[in-house]
């Protein structure tokens, strides 16, 4: 308790700054509606599709079983207990946090879009938090992901309300699977995974997190085939590369004032950025990178002409679900990644704090981590010139 | 403290004089340190832990700059950011390192070399056991063409007869001609491919 004063008490600005902004749809609801939809008539059942967007991504969210984690120490010498009470417990933690941002993002939603039917959301919420409490509480299956996919597609199909009703009893019916205990091994996995994005998000070091490689078989004869290989290993990203493709379609319909530059610019780099951890590795690790004989120069060149065929497909699988083409947004986005993970390694050194807006930030540092993004800012920038609503 | 009967010839790869390091205010790991490794021969570094090996073939590499003394690596101050410095130079370092993803017929093609007889499983890295891993690191190292071998500690994690591989690759490696420089704590693989040996 004492421990959450502390940090309350050290953070009260930004928390203050924080909430005031996430209040704005309570009170500002219709200076909102005109930032963001203008003239625009809103589309009817916009609110319930940026439902199912947001419970596609809890589901996701919750299926990555961040919460099967345990301390190897407690493991050796603190084992005699109920060790699942622990992972039940960091799994009802998990469940709460996302559903909360979830009923946010339905009441903000409603309040500036209009109210959706109110007994369908409830339905589909339930239904959806079921379904990850139940699969997350079992060893991964690939086929889970239909639940988070048919979300977001009955969300970007802007489904009507005999088919929601229909997808939030088959979720419920398909939380059958009962509990199966964690074994040991997973528990470590868990417990090294969390404290990589501790350390990374202690010093805002988002790069340690792109998803590490499984096998794939390709000879790695040449670099392109080397950044190919990097990609494909990266496979694991691929549901949230999909979410994010039936996610930005709906974004638009339902912002249509915001330029289709923005989303495709924006789209393109966070579905894309996870598949350059190949890149990231090699440019990072010294040991690895002497496995790799050719430039970094020709590393990068590979990289780049790969994750913007990644890039390619992404967007045409967003045109084809009625986001506009922006076709300089697809070698923009790939060349912002790639500028992001072969960014020098942090200097925590450089710079001094300055004040921006009431927050202190160490000025060095948040220019080292907006090295790609700035790439990405400015482009999108020129091109939502060319795009405009 | 220093071993330094070293000898000196035209044919030098490594060269290094005077070199020393200093670790905190006044600690010397190592200082006056005189090194001559022409090819095709070996230097063994050998010594407790905390000693000074792994230090000094950071120095050779271009991972540390010593704090007095100058080296020569393949004739020319060691800078391991430099690519054709990292073209002559084969190492196995503590941060060597394996892509888990891939199989080790995939390592090879990385380094653009004919895969040698290894007989390791053609699995994932992450799937080979710690001596496996250990080898396909070694034969990485000795795979990738290189005047200069630096190699830190080689025997740890390898069984009996690895070590005895070992020491044949070390062999074969002097005999093309390379210029090797190994930290080890094996007394046998020190003796069998030895040409000096500096104790520190």
């Amino acid at each position: 308790m004492k421990r959450w004063l502390t940090w309350l008490s050290d953070s009260s600005l930004t928390v203050l700054v924080v909430l005031g902004l996430l209040s704005l749809p309570f009170y500002k609801a219709e200076d909102l509606r005109q930032k963001f939809v203008g003239a625009h008539a809103v589309e009817p059942g916009a609110t319930m599709a940026l439902l199912l967007l947001t419970l596609a991504a809890a589901v996701l969210s919750v299926l990555r079983r961040d919460h099967v984690r345990a301390n190897p120490a407690q493991l050796t010498w603190d084992d005699h207990g109920d060790r699942d009470r622990k992972i039940r417990g960091g799994l009802w933690v998990a469940l709460l946090v996302r559903f909360v941002a979830v009923g946010y993002v339905a009441v903000s939603a409603g309040l500036i879009l209009g109210w959706p039917d109110l007994p369908l959301a409830a339905a589909l919420t339930a239904s959806s938090a079921l379904f990850a409490f139940r699969w997350a509480n079992r060893p991964y299956a690939w086929f889970e992901l239909a639940a988070p996919l048919a979300l977001a597609l009955s969300g970007v199909l802007f489904v009507g309300p005999v088919v929601l009703w229909v997808l939030a009893a088959a979720l419920a019916v398909a939380s059958f699977p009962r509990r199966r205990r964690v074994k040991r091994i997973e528990l470590v996995r868990g417990w090294n995974a969390r404290i990589l994005r501790s350390v990374s998000a202690a010093f805002g070091d988002v790069l340690a997190l792109l998803p590490p490689g499984r096998p794939v078989r390709l000879r790695l004869t040449d670099p392109f085939r080397f950044a190919l290989a990097g990609v494909l290993a990266r496979r694991s990203a691929l549901p949230l590369a999909v979410l994010l493709a039936l996610a930005v379609p709906v974004l638009r319909h339902v912002f249509p004032v915001v330029s289709p530059a923005w989303w495709a610019g924006l789209g393109a780099y966070l579905a894309v950025l996870p598949f350059a951890g190949g890149l990231a590795e090699v440019i990072r690790t010294a040991g690895l990178r002497r496995w790799v004989s050719p430039t970094t120069k020709t590393l990068k060149f590979a990289a780049l002409v790969v994750l913007t065929v990644a890039a390619a497909l992404w967007t045409a699988a967003t045109a084809l679900l009625g986001l506009p083409f922006v076709p300089l947004a697809v070698p923009l986005a790939a060349w912002a990644v790639v500028r992001t993970v072969t960014r020098p390694d942090v200097d925590y050194t450089a710079g001094a704090s300055v004040d921006v807006g009431g927050l202190y930030s160490p000025v060095g540092l948040v220019v080292q981590l907006l090295r790609g993004p700035d790439l990405l800012l400015l482009g999108v920038l020129v091109l939502s010139y060319f795009h405009s609503s | 403290m220093l071993g330094r009967d070293v000898g000196r010839g035209v044919d030098e790869i490594i060269s290094g004089t005077g070199v020393g390091v200093l670790v905190g205010d006044e600690r010397w790991l190592f200082r006056d340190l005189d090194l001559a490794v022409p090819a095709g021969s070996c230097l063994a570094l050998t010594g407790d832990n905390g000693s000074g090996k792994s230090t000094l073939l950071r120095c050779l590499y271009g991972l540390q700059d010593p704090t007095e003394g100058a080296v020569a690596v393949a004739g020319r101050p060691p800078d391991e950011s430099d690519a054709d410095f990292r073209r002559e130079v084969s190492v196995l370092l503590d941060d060597s390192a394996l892509f888990d993803e891939f199989t080790p017929t995939q390592h090879f093609d990385l380094l653009g070399v004919v895969e040698p007889e290894h007989g390791l499983p053609d699995v994932p890295a992450r799937g080979l056991s710690a001596g496996q891993r250990r080898r396909l690191l070694l034969l990485g190292a000795f795979t990738k063409p290189h005047r200069v071998l630096l190699l830190d500690e080689p025997e740890r994690a390898v069984d009996a007869t690895g070590r005895t591989w070992l020491a044949g690759m070390i062999t074969e490696a002097k005999a093309a001609g390379a210029a090797v420089v190994v930290a080890s704590h094996f007394p046998p693989l020190v003796t069998a491919v030895a040409d000096q040996v500096i104790h520190l």
